[in-house]
């Protein structure tokens, strides 16, 4: 579904086609539950987050302004439902560490890797090994490389989603990698 | 447990390893269907509203007709009125001031207010069949 299609449907929807928002579901639940699952690490959570993103989203279908990033503003409410599943759950123990940028102070003190190099040597035996690796990740470094490298979306995108400037959901995503470079480092 | 390595450049890697999740094949029925409830739900709340608006300005309407109406009598409308058929040539001179007596005779008030409330029972009887039709057909949606 491109731009433009996207944009009929919600159109369709907002106007009360009940087959419009049913095409928007299908096209966008699975993407959603995936971003969903990863953040609340279990299938059980992923599906009742998914539903309330999708509740919420038909309640505020009328809020999207024509000509914004859907797939970014729709992601920006999974991502807010998750997290504040999520807090509920008490599953979040770092966000009292995290600055008003965002920036998770403990985080920070954990003593880098060494340099990145221009390649990243990565252990990917298998899928289940990469799920497990990005699942030991904290969720505020999880979301940036889930958006990033499974949604495709750009970090100016990530953080719309994530209410963060530029420069933090870089230096984020730097310290993601670097996590999982540890992560990975470790399991060995 | 050693694994193998694989140098992938920061550019091409797009974490392909992380597997994609399939939804339950239930999830998107089950999110139709709560939708619809929550639809339905709001349909049966705004149902109420308007038929509760619609029977009070039904009652506004009446009560505001009947002091329209007294009013009227009282007025002295219908005595500036039967000049109309009595002295026409003074009418036609002074018709401005005619016009503005008649006006001024008429009780502008209740025939507002009948008017609002007659305009805001109908348009509760449009709202409230729109939500019972709602009421009445969500379950397709679900």
């Amino acid at each position: 579904m491109n731009e433009l299609e996207t944009e009929k449907m919600i159109i369709a929807s907002v106007e009360g086609s009940e087959e419009a928002f049913s095409e928007l579901l299908g096209f966008y639940l699975k993407p959603v539950f995936n971003f969903v699952f990863r953040m609340a690490g279990n299938a059980k959570d992923a599906e009742d987050i998914t539903q309330e993103v999708f509740i919420k989203l038909w309640k505020n279908l009328k809020k999207y302004e024509p000509g914004k990033n859907f797939k970014a503003w729709l992601f920006s409410i999974a991502r807010n439902t998750a997290i504040d599943w999520l807090r509920k759950r008490k599953n979040i123990s770092f966000s009292e560490f995290e600055d008003e940028e965002g920036e998770n102070q403990l985080f920070n003190l954990v003593p880098d890797a060494g340099p990145w190099p221009d390649e990243l040597a990565v252990k990917a035996e298998n899928s289940k090994i990469m799920d497990e690796m990005v699942g030991k990740l904290p969720v505020i470094y999880k979301e940036v490389i889930v958006l990033r490298y499974k949604n495709q979306f750009t970090f100016e995108e990530i953080g719309k989603i994530t209410k963060r400037p530029l420069n933090t959901v870089k230096s984020q995503h730097q310290r993601a990698l670097n996590s999982l470079r540890k992560l990975l480092d470790a399991s060995d | 447990m050693k694994f193998r390595y694989v140098l992938i450049h920061m550019a091409e890697y797009n974490f392909d390893n992380l597997k994609d999740i399939d939804p339950p094949e239930y999830l998107s029925g089950r999110i139709l269907a709560q939708i619809g409830e929550h639809k339905k739900r709001m349909a049966r709340i705004n149902f109420f509203l308007f038929e509760t608006a619609g029977l009070v300005s039904l009652a506004i309407a009446a009560a505001s007709f009947k002091f329209a109406i007294d009013d009227f009598s009282q007025s002295g409308f219908y005595s500036y009125a039967s000049l109309i058929f009595s002295d026409l040539n003074v009418i036609a001179v002074y018709w401005k001031d005619f016009v503005i007596l008649l006006a001024e005779s008429v009780p502008l008030l209740w025939f507002t207010a009948f008017l609002a409330s007659i305009f805001i029972l109908l348009e509760s009887i449009k709202n409230a069949l729109k939500n019972k039709k709602i009421i009445l057909l969500t379950n397709k949606f679900v």
